[in-house]
């Protein structure tokens, strides 16, 4: 079945064709989430909030657009709604309290990632650490389009229709992003 | 140009995201500027350092987020029936319907008027001659590329040869993402399924890779396409890539699969690939360990 049938199975309240839809799209809607929030709890309930609104509306989508911009569309508004609260209250959502003081969530898996070579793992957790310091520096949208663009292979073009704006705008904001990915990693080169 | 202008557009250069005229000026400008290349050597270092820091979610989280939706899908209404507007849509006559193969003929136009449309009218014109005449008017001769838009149907032989010429394109890494994208459809044609193939094999973008896997996952019965699909699991350096040829391999079933799988045990440090992978072993009752 192509993804308009199944799209049209499910809006006519097949259970077992949205599913498939879901799947066809929940892994990078889950990287999505987990790239920009950098938290596993907040990349959850992203996913969930997002596939939720889709089955509330998938009445209302009227292929005007293809399904994946519509969905991420749902998916970048609540990334950045999260993001945005955070920037407002400094919410450090990816931080706990270990035994050895606040401590990254995500430092934890990178760790478990990183293979038995200490040098290699010093310099994958400085690299991180670099990283992750220059994604908070770029605004939601940037990040978004970086994400979009780097990771998830999105056409420009297609990101502008998601984020409601234009290609040329979206451009403005790759740009942006990568030129200051590039000042903060000059060491690393 | 200019190396100012040149370092303005190297970035979407290496995206892929400028038109046609845009890109032949920055290809003139890299032949004669060892700066500007070095600056564009730079980028690509940016690009393979971001490539190591993606983060994939946590083994078990995506199937613990299934279940979770699972679970609050279960306290909802069921989904309505077809509203009024997507009855519309469904019961259009199927002469206006759009059918995949318009769309994607439609695709096609999108994709080659694109790139060979430049953004301002002059945009990439050289001046041959500027004449002022007595009324204080100028003429100016220009040398124009001249651009040919074609339109037709993926079946066509020109329009296919068109496309797995741009999927061939060494130099644009975005023209060769859009041109597998629409190829991907057509991977039942044995020319499109080895277009396919060099591209999961040796394309250098993560994100032609990945169309390229999706547009294989019918014919992953073929031991050709299971090599290949073995080969990127084993050797990809992008983690989205190897992510979704596990899945595809694993979902094959075949037998021959499982050598593979033992041997990526030895060598992933994915979380989500080792789990699909030991769940995978387990299922088809072969060891997770080689001897």
């Amino acid at each position: 079945m192509d993804e308009a049938a199944l799209i049209r199975a499910a809006q006519a309240g097949d259970q077992s064709a949205f599913e498939r839809l879901v799947r066809t799209y929940d892994h990078a809607v889950l990287r999505l989430g987990m790239n920009l929030l950098r938290s596993p709890e907040d990349a959850r309930d992203v996913y969930q909030e997002a596939f939720l609104r889709v089955y509330r509306n998938l009445d209302h989508f009227r292929f005007d657009c293809s399904f994946q911009t519509w969905l991420y569309r749902i998916v970048t508004n609540l990334c950045l709604d999260q993001l945005r609260k955070r920037k407002i209250r400094r919410e450090e959502s990816s931080l706990r309290q270990t035994a050895d003081g606040l401590r990254d969530r995500m430092d934890s898996v990178a760790e478990e990632r990183a293979d038995g070579d200490p040098e290699r793992r010093i310099y994958s957790r400085q690299l991180k650490s670099r990283i992750d310091q220059v994604l908070s520096e770029l605004t939601p949208r940037e990040r978004l389009v970086f994400e979009m663009r780097h990771y998830q292979g999105l056409r420009l073009r297609a990101i502008g229709e998601v984020l409601g704006t234009t290609e040329e705008a979206a451009k403005n904001c790759l740009f942006r992003a990568t030129q200051k990915m590039r000042r903060a990693l000059g060491d690393f080169l | 140009m200019t190396c100012e202008m040149a370092r303005t557009e190297l970035p979407l250069f290496l995206y892929g995201e400028l038109n046609f005229d845009e890109e032949e000026a920055i290809e003139r400008h890299l032949e004669t500027c060892a700066g500007c290349r070095d600056e564009l050597n730079a980028l690509k270092a940016v690009h393979r350092l971001a490539d190591q820091a993606e983060m994939d979610p946590p083994a078990g989280l995506l199937e613990s987020c299934r279940a979770g939706l699972a679970g609050q899908l279960a306290g909802q209404p069921p989904a309505r029936r077809a509203g009024l507007w997507a009855r519309f849509w469904s019961w259009r006559p199927a002469a206006v319907a759009w059918k995949p193969a318009g769309a994607l003929a439609l695709l096609a136009l999108g994709f080659l008027a694109a790139r060979l449309s430049g953004p301002a009218p002059y945009s990439g014109a050289r001046v041959r001659y500027i004449e002022p005449d007595p009324d204080g008017r100028v003429q100016i001769g220009l040398e124009e590329t001249r651009q040919r838009v074609l339109t037709g149907r993926l079946e066509e032989a020109p329009i296919r040869k068109l496309l797995l010429a741009a999927a061939a394109n060494r130099e644009d890494a975005g023209l060769r993402v859009d041109s597998i994208d629409i190829l991907k459809s057509q991977s039942a044609s044995a020319e499109v399924r080895g277009a396919l193939l060099a591209a999961l094999r040796g394309d250098p973008d993560p994100g032609v890779r990945l169309k390229a896997l999706e547009g294989l996952k019918a014919f992953v019965w073929e031991a050709e396409t299971r090599k290949a699909l073995a080969q990127a699991l084993l050797t990809d350096d992008s983690p989205s890539v190897r992510t979704m040829a596990v899945d595809v391999l694993v979902e094959g079933k075949q037998q021959d699969v499982v050598g593979v799988l033992q041997q990526l045990l030895r060598r992933e440090n994915n979380d989500y690939i080792r789990e699909r992978s030991t769940r995978a072993l387990r299922e088809m009752r072969a060891s997770v360990e080689t001897f």
